[in-house]
């Protein structure tokens, strides 16, 4: 029977190294998914995989007074993602140009999404989006990331990240704005 | 509520983050202003197109590359810490004591047999040292240095009898074979002589 998280957590505690090898089973594909998000690459991602099971095996004494088990390991998992953004990329480089086209651009490619040529359209905006998404400095870049592509809340992603809720409010809310000026300035570029 | 007030609502809505109450009144705006509803859109479209890249975005390394790695991983953490030993089963730790007790026996063997090699070396050394050649020819295995006997005799204010002369110049021969610990001082503790 499959055992729950919290189950397996405790088990882990008490010394079954069984529980801990179920624990990165069941765990390896998110963090690595994650990790490459924000890094872009498979060696990178690969490193902060092993690198945040490492930390979670030498912190084991600590998980007794962890309640959740997912938010403890995401948060070691982007930690280690944004140090390694710092030391091999320095801070993001954003554009800083505040003109914005005209709303009626993307209300056109909202409407373009019936024709035939809109699975392609769509597939080139997502790679713009995720172009930019790489320029934006690290907090902004995993609070994007962990709300709108993983689906964490942004109470959750407070307890991950270890900050005020407001706090993550604000930086998705900048890195939202960016990613649309981007896209916008980009779409005006194409035509 | 104006659209400067509704533009920080805006990703609320697009969240799902309000109240009844407040989306009802935000939608009604949106309704009746171009620009909100624009800004809504576009929201919209963009909270939609990152989650697309969460699933189409990622290479799939295939299943063989995430079991690789979590044999990579229990290598670090489990196999490496002397913490893994808790997770033995019990008969496979009986064999293990054992053999951890046989290793410490033989260790102990090796060290002392060394200790020994070292000990016979040196007497040996010691006892091919030509300054002590004519002494040894003076003296018979296992009789005490000439030099003791002479100090215990000649020394009338110990006031020693024969027995204890006996006894202390037994006692010089335990302590100072000749060639090795003889060989430095004789019983007064001066030096050998040459």
């Amino acid at each position: 029977m499959r055992s729950e998280i919290p189950e397996l957590v405790k088990r882990f505690t008490e010394g079954d190294m069984q529980a801990f090898s179920e624990l990165v089973a069941r765990y390896r594909k998110r963090i690595y998914y994650l990790a490459y998000q924000m890094l872009g690459n498979h060696l990178d991602a690969d490193e902060v995989v092993q690198e945040s099971f490492v930390r979670v095996f030498n912190k084991r004494t600590e998980l007794v007074h962890v309640t959740n088990f997912t938010s403890f390991l995401i948060r070691i998992a982007t930690n280690y993602s944004i140090d390694l953004l710092r030391k091999q990329r320095g801070h993001a480089q954003v554009a800083e140009d505040s003109e914005s086209l005209p709303g009626e651009v993307q209300i056109e490619l909202a409407r373009q999404v019936q024709t035939p040529d809109a699975d392609y359209l769509n597939k080139v905006l997502r790679e713009e989006i995720y172009r930019a998404l790489t320029q934006l400095p690290p907090r902004q870049k995993i609070t994007a990331l962990l709300h709108d592509v993983e689906g964490y809340s942004k109470s959750e992603i407070a307890h991950i990240l270890e900050c005020p809720e407001a706090t993550v409010r604000s930086n998705l809310h900048i890195a939202r704005k960016k990613l649309k000026q981007i896209l916008k300035k980009r779409l005006d570029t194409k035509e | 509520m104006t659209c400067r007030h509704a533009q920080s609502l805006i990703e609320d809505l697009v969240d799902n983050e309000l109240s009844e109450a407040k989306a009802a009144e935000l939608r009604a705006l949106l309704a009746e202003d171009p620009d909100c509803l624009r800004e809504y859109q576009l929201s919209g479209r963009l909270k939609h197109l990152l989650a697309q890249g969460a699933t189409s975005g990622t290479p799939d390394p295939g299943d063989e590359y995430f079991d690789e790695l979590q044999r990579l991983i229990m290598a670090r953490t489990v196999e490496s810490a002397p913490f893994a030993r808790q997770a033995v089963a019990p008969a496979d730790r009986s064999r293990a004591e054992r053999a951890s007790v046989r290793g410490s026996f033989i260790r102990s063997i090796i060290t002392v047999a060394a200790s020994l090699c070292v000990f016979v070396t040196a007497v040996f050394l010691g006892s091919t040292d030509p300054s002590r050649t004519a002494e040894r020819e003076q003296t018979a295995a296992g009789s005490p240095s000439p030099s003791i006997v002479h100090v215990v005799n000649a020394d009338a204010a110990l006031d020693l009898t024969s027995g204890d002369r006996d006894r202390i110049v037994a006692g010089t021969m335990l302590l100072g074979p000749p060639g090795l610990m003889g060989r430095f001082t004789d019983i007064a503790g001066r030096p050998a002589p040459r």
